[in-house]
């Protein structure tokens, strides 16, 4: 009901994005978890000293086999260590050491005819996660199976600053991102699949040249991307009624489900965009999962010791207080500045411009969430519903006043009413 | 050496002057529009209000054993919004004293900037109303292009406001285009309908403001006084409209972030009761400037206001996108 503004946020993306996307191959190790953050229980089939071929699964999950990870180099298990990722948590990872590389041999498909049921099979034998929300792929295309679907569409719409390994994904491999999304609106059975892309007129001509027009979404460069499509009416000639179910997919998950399906390929590989201001080369690196984060940088060169990395872009991203962190799947973009971002004033009270309230996608009102929150008024807290914030951070952009809205918003909607309940067991005991 | 940071790490920065920076050079010209015609006395009115307000909060910051905020600008505005509401023939002292009154009893009791729930300058001007009435009613009349004399006034010439003949259900004899350019008997702040218009269109340019307050309560008010006219001149919408506080009121007053909503829907509610408080007090109110009172009351309300419009418009937007 609320008219959406969103924000308009300077992109800086260049370098990165003009230059093709950078292989590296020569990577020594990689250090893999066992499987995805899971409550399942999980036990490791490979162990020290264990010769792994690229695509050999690491782990047997019970009940939940798109749970476990799978090798993205072929080497030597050498070892294994407990690493605190800031985006996952703590994993229980393998130590893969890839000098012993060999080349792949991998099983191509023999050619047959693509049903729905093979390309779940192969979505879930590659082990392919989707990088928008790092939910595994075939449950995605599961969900679309069950699911009245009148679109699928590719997301590449990347409105934050730097991140623009979606656009690299694109340019590198369109017509495979294509092929993937054809083989994911299967699933759902729609023929509407669309990459939806936030690119300059140049750039949009050369892709519909690639694609087809029909096939492309000019979408909305405000952030946060609300809806990769424009409801009502037409985007890139066809007719997107208010109604239409849509459903979105990342590129780099189209990508590896065609490869999966075409050629039997493991989801093994990221492209991830490095930059920032103590970045010498920013650019799109398509890496090994399990690479460290400090390989990335030394590859594209430290102009100096960077005081801020963050794992994931400018606005929603994570900082890190170590570079020895693996590259894992969802993970599409790390930066590293000289400083903070921005150098941030202590924090006044709210002065009441509403553009929190403005800006806000979920049609929450963040300052009187923080209001209630900072004084504890648990019960209307409930009734503001912060859960619904998926922490975009366009409100803490907004505030003049440099409150901390959105993390204060997140541990509201995370605390919802637990205060109370914690204050009740209490006297119970 | 790596640093940890909180999400998001990019933010706009708006220094703390940013805000009240815009409506004090609002002021600046409507001060100077009124200087044509009084001679530099409303300036000092003005002046008296913003030093008086900003002495206040550090008086008052030092007795709470805290730093004065005087760097966001919030005092200053408070105290010339208080000059400005007053009649060019007013004491200086009864500025001081609305000043006094808004900064030590409504806005650092409550914790200062941000924290009020009643706007300072409002509730500041209602003293001064409720306490020194015949002070602050009391105008020049701008047919004698003098400057004021600074210290004995007795001698001014001083003419019936628009707004004091409207109260008395007595036509006012003034013409549109004296209205329009300020020519008539009035606070400082009322004089120049023109300029009034182009702050209002300046702060929400700055987005210091809101239309959505504005716009209602400006509409409203026309609706009103067209429907139920106090005077029987074909010009007693546009008289109504332009004379007394009301258009400053809804430019300077309604518009204050800090009491206003912040939702849009309440936004607009907030300015529509706030036109009819301000047409019910001109009505049947004691005093010919009554818009100061009608913030106060609709200040209470803003919270509320705030919390239903958005379960309102929430349970809409649930309900459409189903």
């Amino acid at each position: 009901m609320a008219p959406y503004k969103g924000i308009h946020l300077t992109f800086e993306k260049k370098p990165a994005a003009l230059l093709p996307t950078a292989q590296l191959t020569d990577v020594k190790q990689v250090v893999l978890p066992f499987a995805y953050p899971t409550a399942a229980p999980v036990s490791p089939s490979v162990f020290l000293y264990d010769t792994l071929r690229r695509g050999t699964p690491l782990s047997e999950v019970e009940g939940e086999p798109f749970s476990v990870m799978r090798s993205s180099v072929t080497g030597v298990v050498c070892g294994e260590k407990t690493v605190n990722h800031p985006l996952y948590g703590e994993l229980h990872c393998a130590v893969i050491d890839c000098s012993s590389d060999t080349g792949d041999e991998v099983a191509v498909p023999e050619d047959h005819l693509v049903t729905t049921e093979s390309i779940l099979e192969a979505a879930e034998k590659a082990g392919i996660i989707d990088e928008l929300d790092g939910v595994p792929l075939v449950l995605k295309l599961r969900e679309f199976q069950e699911t009245r679907i009148d679109f699928v569409v590719g997301d590449a719409v990347e409105v934050q600053p730097y991140a623009s390994s979606a656009w690299a994904t694109l340019r590198s491999y369109a017509e495979e991102v294509l092929d993937g999304l054809s083989l994911a609106a299967a699933c759902a059975g729609t023929n509407g699949y669309h990459i939806a892309a936030c690119l300059s007129p140049s750039r949009r001509r050369s892709l519909s040249l690639r694609v087809g027009k029909e096939r492309f979404f000019k979408a909305d460069s405000r952030y946060p991307v609300k809806e990769p499509v424009r409801r009502g009416r037409k985007n890139g000639g066809v007719m997107v009624s208010k109604n239409a179910v849509v459903r979105r997919v990342g590129v780099q998950a189209c990508l590896a489900l065609s490869r999966a399906v075409r050629l039997g390929e493991p989801h093994t590989t990221a492209i991830v965009t490095v930059a920032g201001d103590a970045v010498k080369s920013p650019q799109n690196l398509q890496v090994p999962f399990g690479t460290s984060v400090q390989e990335l940088l030394t590859r594209c060169g430290l102009s100096c010791d960077p005081e801020t990395l963050i794992l994931g872009d400018i606005m929603t991203g994570v900082a890190s207080l170590t570079q020895d962190v693996p590259v894992l799947p969802g993970m599409t973009c790390v930066l590293a500045f000289a400083h903070r971002p921005t150098k941030l004033e202590s924090p006044r009270a709210c002065i009441g411009c509403g553009r929190c309230v403005r800006s806000c996608h979920a049609g929450l009102l963040p300052f009187e969430i923080y209001r209630r929150f900072e004084n504890m008024h648990d019960e209307q807290l409930a009734a503001l519903q912060a859960h619904r914030c998926d922490g975009c951070g366009t409100c803490s952009y907004v505030c003049p006043c440099n409150l901390e809205l959105t993390a204060t918003v997140l541990e509201a909607g995370r605390a919802d009413n637990t205060i109370l309940l914690d204050l009740k067991e209490d006297t119970d005991a | 050496m790596l640093k940890p940071s909180a999400s998001p790490h990019l933010r706009r920065i708006e220094r703390p002057f940013y805000q009240a920076g815009g409506v004090l050079l609002c002021l600046v010209p409507l001060t100077a529009f009124s200087c044509l015609y009084y001679g530099v006395r409303p300036l000092l009115l003005v002046l008296i209000g913003m030093i008086t307000a900003m002495l206040t909060e550090v008086f008052c910051a030092a007795f709470a054993r805290r730093r004065p905020t005087l760097n966001d600008g919030t005092s200053a505005v408070t105290g010339a919004l208080i000059g400005c509401m007053m009649s060019p023939l007013t004491p200086f002292w009864v500025p001081a004293m609305g000043a006094l009154f808004a900064i030590g009893v409504v806005k650092m009791p409550f914790g200062g900037t941000g924290r009020n729930v009643f706007n300072p300058a409002a509730a500041g001007v209602a003293f001064c109303a409720l306490c020194f009435p015949t002070r602050l009613f009391t105008y020049p009349d701008p047919a004698q292009i003098a400057p004021l004399p600074l210290t004995d006034t007795s001698s001014v010439v001083t003419a019936l406001s628009p707004a004091a003949q409207l109260s008395h259900n007595a036509t006012a004899s003034i013409d549109w285009l004296s209205l329009i350019t300020g020519n008539f008997a009035g606070p400082i702040g009322s004089a120049g309908v023109i300029v009034l218009l182009a702050c209002a269109l300046y702060l929400w340019m700055r987005r210091s403001s809101s239309l959505l307050i504005f716009t209602p309560y400006l509409t409203t008010c026309a609706l009103l006084a067209w429907i139920f006219p106090r005077s029987p001149s074909p010009d007693a919408v546009l008289t109504e409209l332009c004379t007394g506080l009301l258009l400053f009121t809804g430019v300077f007053l309604l518009c204050d972030p800090v009491t206003a909503p912040r939702h849009w829907l309440a936004r607009v509610c907030y300015g529509v009761i706030a036109a009819v408080l301000v047409m019910v007090l001109r009505h049947f109110g004691r005093f010919e400037c009554c818009e100061f009172f009608a913030v106060l009351l609709v200040n209470a309300l803003a919270p509320m206001l705030d919390r239903t419009c958005w379960r309102i418009a929430d349970t809409v937007s649930e309900v459409m996108n189903r």
